[in-house]
């Protein structure tokens, strides 16, 4: 555990989290502000439904992006930060050193995507809760974007996609340190790992509907095994148009095991690394 | 100058980022061709819209700002600042070599989707005026990049960090590309967002909305900038 808390001493020390916090903390507060009124709009007439179904987008909308962004910036330089500082050798010479540090690093990052997740989601809901209240909360999910029919409540499912989230950002964070220990630069791991996000989204928003035939089924392939398709929570629809929610435990398991299998290439690329 | 110039050349990455955007070009023009054919060559001269302004964006955001922050980061910078012609000058050099290497980019991107749209395109008729309403919609983009890339390198100079510029600078820039122009009106935040940092000009279109005001905005954003990292290099004696 110390050496994990000395992991996340090193991370307030990096200059570009505080700025990432910073612009996050600013566009956050505007989009969830400008949402406001039109939430609070639909809540005076009484249309709650309408509401929770409003509030069921909001990762889709902003907080997937939010959540690879912190991710982005946040854990890149992790990973390359010993051979930056050129003490990488060092951390070699002692006993058990890159395993620990391995085993340090890994702890410290998924302490820092359960946090992330964890704190948009408390503040955008809380915001949006803070506004309508819980009316219609326990209610049953009437419409629903990704399934036909989910046997949850609004509040229960709006929980349980932040859940999802917290899925696909594990996922995203181990191809974040993948490419850091390969790169061992923070600023093209920045830029390979935010330039693919940016990418699947421009194909989510903007090329998907202009591919065709076996195109089209390659690139979706590919975008719903993707972090990104998980982030957005696409891909818990498993290549359906609408979802069901009875085969929502394959795109779970799917996402667990390329989990595991990431933290397990990066543990051989990490200790190759230590023996070179 | 001319070294400066030829550091930027010499950088596999600069290739790298132009090469891959106009392999998305070919993509996208194969995929049009084939599926939107009426509309190719509109969509051929709306290629600084989207991929052009993509590819330029990452090329100034990757490869181009990386020389303000490189001697830091290699910690050789305390050397070279101790050398007659390792301070300003240096650094002005490094804007003008990096504005050049902006623009050739630019015209590379420019010659490759002209190429590529003759080569995927020959059998559909090109509209008349085709040409020059896209090297139109080129120098507009140029303008663009270069006042992008100066106010983008000089944020660099100041942070000594290419992580924390290609945050400040890079955000605005990409969530530019997610509002919608016609849902954004003047005294919104995203209005501002949406035309307060060269995007719009990176997109090879001009600013409809309130021209003479963004014009004036530019200026002053890169006077100010360069103001900053003038006081800033006096703070740390670099001047």
């Amino acid at each position: 555990m110390r050496l994990v808390l000395s992991e996340a001493r090193k991370q307030r020390s990096f200059r570009e989290t505080w700025v990432g916090y910073l612009l996050t903390i600013l566009l956050l507060f505007v989009l969830i502000y400008t949402g406001l009124g039109e939430l609070k709009y639909v809540a005076e007439f009484g249309y709650f439904e309408q509401c929770w179904f409003t509030i069921q987008q909001d990762i889709r909308s902003y907080v997937g992006t939010f959540t690879a962004f912190l991710l982005v910036i946040g854990l890149s330089r992790l990973m390359c930060y010993e051979t930056e500082q050129k003490t990488a050798g060092l951390v070699s010479t002692a006993a058990h050193g890159p395993a620990l540090t391995w085993r340090a690093k890994i702890g410290f990052s998924l302490i820092y995507c359960i946090a992330v997740v964890t704190v948009l989601g408390v503040v955008t809901l809380g915001s949006h809760v803070a506004i309508i209240g819980f009316q219609g909360a326990f209610a049953p999910v009437s419409e629903c974007l990704h399934f036909e029919s989910v046997p949850l409540s609004n509040l229960a499912y709006c929980i349980v996609q932040y859940g999802f989230l917290l899925l696909g950002a594990l996922y995203f964070t181990g191809f974040i340190l993948i490419v850091a220990t390969l790169t061992k630069r923070t600023s093209l791991t920045i830029f390979l790992c935010g330039g693919i996000y940016l990418a699947s989204l421009c194909y989510q928003f903007v090329i998907e509907h202009r591919l065709r035939g076996l195109t089209s089924q390659i690139c979706k392939a590919i975008f719903q095994f993707s972090f990104c398709g998980f982030m957005q929570l696409e891909s818990y629809r498993w290549f359906e148009w609408v979802g069901q929610w009875e085969n929502v435990w394959k795109p779970i398991v799917f996402v667990l095991l390329a989990t595991v299998l990431e933290f397990a290439v990066l543990w051989l690329l990490w200790r190759r690394r230590a023996k070179t | 100058m001319k070294t400066e110039c030829y550091q930027y050349f010499k950088n596999p990455l600069y290739w790298v980022v132009i090469g891959l955007g106009l392999a998305v070009r070919t993509v996208l023009a194969y995929l049009d061709g084939r599926y939107r054919g009426p509309q190719f060559w509109e969509l051929a001269a709306d290629f600084w819209n989207k991929t052009g302004s993509v590819t330029m964006g990452f090329l100034i955001l990757l490869v181009m700002i990386r020389r303000f922050s490189f001697d830091t980061e290699l910690r050789t910078f305390p050397i070279i600042n101790s050398t007659s012609y390792g301070r300003f000058s240096l650094f002005w050099n490094r804007l003008i070599g990096g504005g050049a290497a902006v623009i050739a980019a630019g015209l590379f991107l420019y010659a490759g989707n002209i190429g590529i749209s003759f080569l995927l395109g020959n059998k559909i008729d090109m509209p008349y005026g085709w040409t020059n309403s896209f090297s139109c919609a080129t120098v507009i983009a140029l303008v663009g990049s270069v006042g992008y890339f100066l106010m983008s390198a000089m944020i660099c100079d100041l942070a000594k960090n290419h992580p924390i510029a290609m945050c400040l600078c890079g955000l605005p820039f990409a969530s530019s590309y997610f509002i919608n122009a016609g849902a954004v009106s003047p005294p919104d935040i995203f209005w501002f967002l949406r035309y307060g940092l060269f995007t719009e000009l990176v997109r090879g279109k001009t600013i409809k909305s309130f021209p003479a005001f963004w014009f004036v905005w530019y200026i002053a954003l890169i006077e100010l900038t360069l103001f900053f990292v003038i006081r800033k290099r006096k703070e740390r004696k670099e001047l």
